[in-house]
């Protein structure tokens, strides 16, 4: 019986241990990005289209404010409230003492500088698709925005969300480093860097399990608004029938082809679009195109 | 005679509801509705023709921008009387943050405005008129329409 005992002991330690190990928080070799020199002015079209300021900016900063960093933008979801972090220059409050491999873990490996797992409201799941020079031009850019010495405010979330280990378990369940579709012209497969990895579409887009990952086979097929207010619109064939030029033009101006016009957080999505090249919009839209029809 | 009364007055519930659900829609709601599809048509003319799908024509542009005027000229408080969110896209936050709509209005009518001076002086002009009551359009879609 001791011995019974003695070995079931063991094994929860172990059983634990490997929990523990599976669900760590791992940063990014310290030399991921040897050899690379940064560009802050193509950081700049980086910062566009994966669309910081778009979730950290302050709350209805306008204009120049919204490259103020500062967070305390508010997003709720199924698992509680997210609050975006103050991610700007500040040394304090913000990023300004990390370094590239500190942004790079945090960027595409979800792991603060403190090794904690960052919840999965930041989209380091797409991001993880970063090229590395991107990374590196993107750090360039972020460093030569303003600081602000606003607090970073915490999340209010419930247990068992509140412990940070369990977005370990996250990971390991829904980490995907393959590609969502085959992209055989350099368009497409611009097109598809874009969507999947800078501008993370398949975040709202895309509906998830009750676990937060995305159900399989429905890739941008449309999901319920985690605001709790109607649903995000599938981009997928069975129901957007726009041609590539409508979804190019909504991407620039917002109108839709009936000129309508965008809302919500689409228009944060629009604004980094417009400021991209023409040919980025065209991509995207190619890539929307030959998206296959979700399957059950 | 108890029973009768009871009787009409479920009837009568039933029917109401009926009408509701037929669509008895309220003026100010079907009133609202077709002055965004009015706006959604007249930047449709000038969308056409700045995306070269039509043929820019003066006269025909500054008509569209016209009607955008006539929009503008509408007082908003008679589209969004008190009361009538129920079962539509327009979010409280019209009604209780009503100097923030209508900083949004005025946004929109100054679009109009410059619609209105420049819409008829070339295709070049679309652009930036597009680009400005559009940007009206999502400003204001942001905060105060649920979709």
């Amino acid at each position: 019986m001791r011995r019974f005992l003695r070995v079931l002991v063991l094994a929860a330690v172990l059983a634990a241990g490997i929990g523990l190990w599976l669900t760590r928080a791992t940063p990014l070799p310290h030399d991921t990005f040897a050899g690379l020199t940064g560009d802050a002015a193509r950081g700049a079209q980086v910062f566009a289209a994966a669309g910081c300021a778009s979730c950290h900016a302050a709350p209805k900063a306008q204009g120049d404010a919204k490259l103020v960093l500062a967070g305390g933008q508010r997003f709720v979801s199924d698992f509680g409230t997210f609050l975006a972090p103050n991610i700007s220059s500040d040394n304090t409050h913000g990023i300004g003492g990390w370094s590239l491999n500190d942004f790079g873990t945090a960027v595409m490996r979800g792991v603060s500088p403190e090794g904690h797992h960052y919840y999965p409201a930041f989209p380091y799941a797409a991001y993880a698709k970063m090229t590395q020079q991107d990374l590196v031009d993107l750090w360039s850019y972020v460093q030569t925005l303003p600081a602000s010495d606003t607090p970073s405010q915490p999340h209010e979330i419930g247990f068992p969300f509140s412990v940070r280990r369990s977005v370990g378990g996250w990971k390991l369940l829904f980490s995907k480093e393959t590609w969502e579709m085959d992209a055989p012209t350099p368009e497409l497969e611009r097109g598809r860097y874009l969507v999947e990895a800078l501008a993370h579409c398949g975040e709202c887009h895309t509906p998830r399990n009750a676990l937060g990952g995305f159900q399989t086979g429905k890739w941008l097929a449309g999901a319920p608004n985690p605001s709790g207010q109607g649903n995000v619109p599938a981009l997928t064939p069975n129901v957007l029938t726009w041609d590539a030029a409508d979804i190019a033009y909504y991407l620039e101006s917002g109108f839709t082809p009936e000129f309508d016009s965008a809302g919500g957080h689409m228009v944060a999505v629009i604004e980094n679009f417009a400021v991209l090249p023409a040919q980025d919009r065209a991509a995207v839209a190619a890539y929307i195109k030959a998206l296959p029809a979700p399957t059950d | 005679m108890k029973r009768v009364i009871a009787a009409a007055a479920i009837l009568s519930t039933f029917a109401g509801s009926i009408a509701l659900a037929q669509g008895k829609v309220p003026f100010p709601v079907k009133a609202r509705q077709g002055q965004m599809a009015t706006m959604a048509m007249s930047l449709g003319v000038l969308g056409g023709m700045a995306q070269g799908k039509t043929e820019y024509d003066a006269a025909a542009a500054q008509a569209a921008a016209n009607s955008l005027a006539g929009i503008a000229m509408i007082d908003p408080d008679i589209l969004w009387q008190d009361g009538t969110a129920e079962g539509t896209a327009s979010l409280p936050a019209i009604w209780d943050d009503a100097d923030a709509f209508a900083a949004e209005w005025a946004k929109f009518v100054a679009g109009a405005e410059k619609a209105v001076a420049e819409a008829g002086t070339g295709k070049d002009a679309l652009g930036p008129i597009l680009g400005a009551v559009g940007g009206t359009c999502k400003s204001c879609h942001t905060s105060f329409r649920a979709k």
